[in-house]
């Protein structure tokens, strides 16, 4: 009983893992007002972390509304883990003539 | 002190002048009294008060323009205004604390803070459409004589190399709200608006209540 619990634990563990593993992580830095690298293309589960070097606050907000970073302030980060498949085009709030485009697959 | 040839600071203070109404008569007298003891050249505290000076401006023609203004775009960019203008300050006081600098007080600083008073007041008083077109006129006006002086007076004099890379720093963004005036302006200009509106007419801004 003790010993399938233990196989039971361990292979919930190691599926964990797996998908963890699997999982990637992609930066998207935010410079000059500008999101690069764009577009950029992951996977379901993946995280997408933006950055943003500027001296003033952006946001990253779905034209669709899926998402919205709020206002990442100067010299921080936001991310985002992408859980539905689909193309999303995203653009700053407070600058509207930023944009980008994700596609998550 | 350096020593800096007067008609920088002479240029400097005209295109500021662009931005502010009345004040074109008094540029050459606020170019003679800008320099420390007259020598032409602006310090790093007098350089960190005309910052502060020309962020609170346009956070305070923001806050107006948040008020008063009708087309959810103007209302949008004053809100940005209002935002990017606020960090800059935050920076600003930040490296000006760390590096133990004053900001000094200098005719260039407060003839910005009373001429924007002054076309804040003015601006105040239209309604509707002709505000925001006027709003967005005098952001395009301000924000290109910001420019100018970034690069002619303000870098150039810098002392310190972190003020110097705040100002670096600061220069895009406001060329960014530059572009994005220009192209309201154009907007508000193919929507129906005439483009009209004088050039002199700039400089917007009231304590208004923030919404």
């Amino acid at each position: 009983m003790r010993a399938t619990l233990l196989a039971v634990a361990v292979g919930a563990a190691s599926l964990m893992l797996a998908v963890e593993a699997d999982a990637a992580e992609h930066r998207v830095e935010i410079r000059d007002f500008a999101y690069s690298p764009t577009p950029l293309n992951v996977a379901v589960g993946d995280t997408v972390i933006f950055s943003n070097h500027d001296p003033v606050p952006h946001t990253v907000t779905d034209r669709a509304g899926a998402f919205d970073s709020g206002q990442i302030e100067s010299g921080s980060s936001w991310t985002f883990t992408a859980t539905q498949a689909g193309e999303f085009t995203y653009y700053c709030t407070l600058h509207p003539r930023m944009e980008g485009n994700l596609a998550v697959k | 002190m350096r020593t800096q040839p007067s008609r920088l600071l002479a240029a400097s203070v005209a295109a500021l002048a662009l931005v502010l109404p009345g004040a074109a008569m008094a540029g050459d007298d606020a170019a003679k009294q800008a320099g420390t003891g007259g020598a032409g050249a602006l310090s790093d505290p007098e350089i960190a008060a005309i910052v502060l000076a020309a962020n609170d401006v346009d956070i305070e023609a923001g806050k107006q323009a948040r008020n008063k203004a009708t087309d959810p775009q103007v209302k949008q960019f004053a809100q940005t205004m209002v935002t990017d203008h606020t960090a800059l300050n935050e920076q600003t006081k930040q490296l000006a604390k760390k590096l133990n600098v004053e900001p000094k007080d200098n005719p260039t600083a407060k003839k910005l803070k009373d001429d924007g008073k002054a076309t804040r007041d003015r601006l105040g008083k239209l309604e509707g459409d002709a505000y925001d077109r006027a709003y967005v006129d005098s952001e395009v006006t301000y924000h290109t004589a910001v420019l100018d002086t970034i690069d002619q007076q303000l870098i150039p004099n810098a002392q310190n190399p972190e003020l110097k890379a705040l100002l670096q720093k600061a220069r895009p963004v406001i060329d960014q709200h530059l572009q994005h005036a220009r192209q309201l302006q154009n907007s508000m200009r193919g929507i129906g608006g005439t483009g009209e509106q004088p050039m002199e007419q700039m400089h917007p801004m009231q304590p208004g209540e923030a919404k």
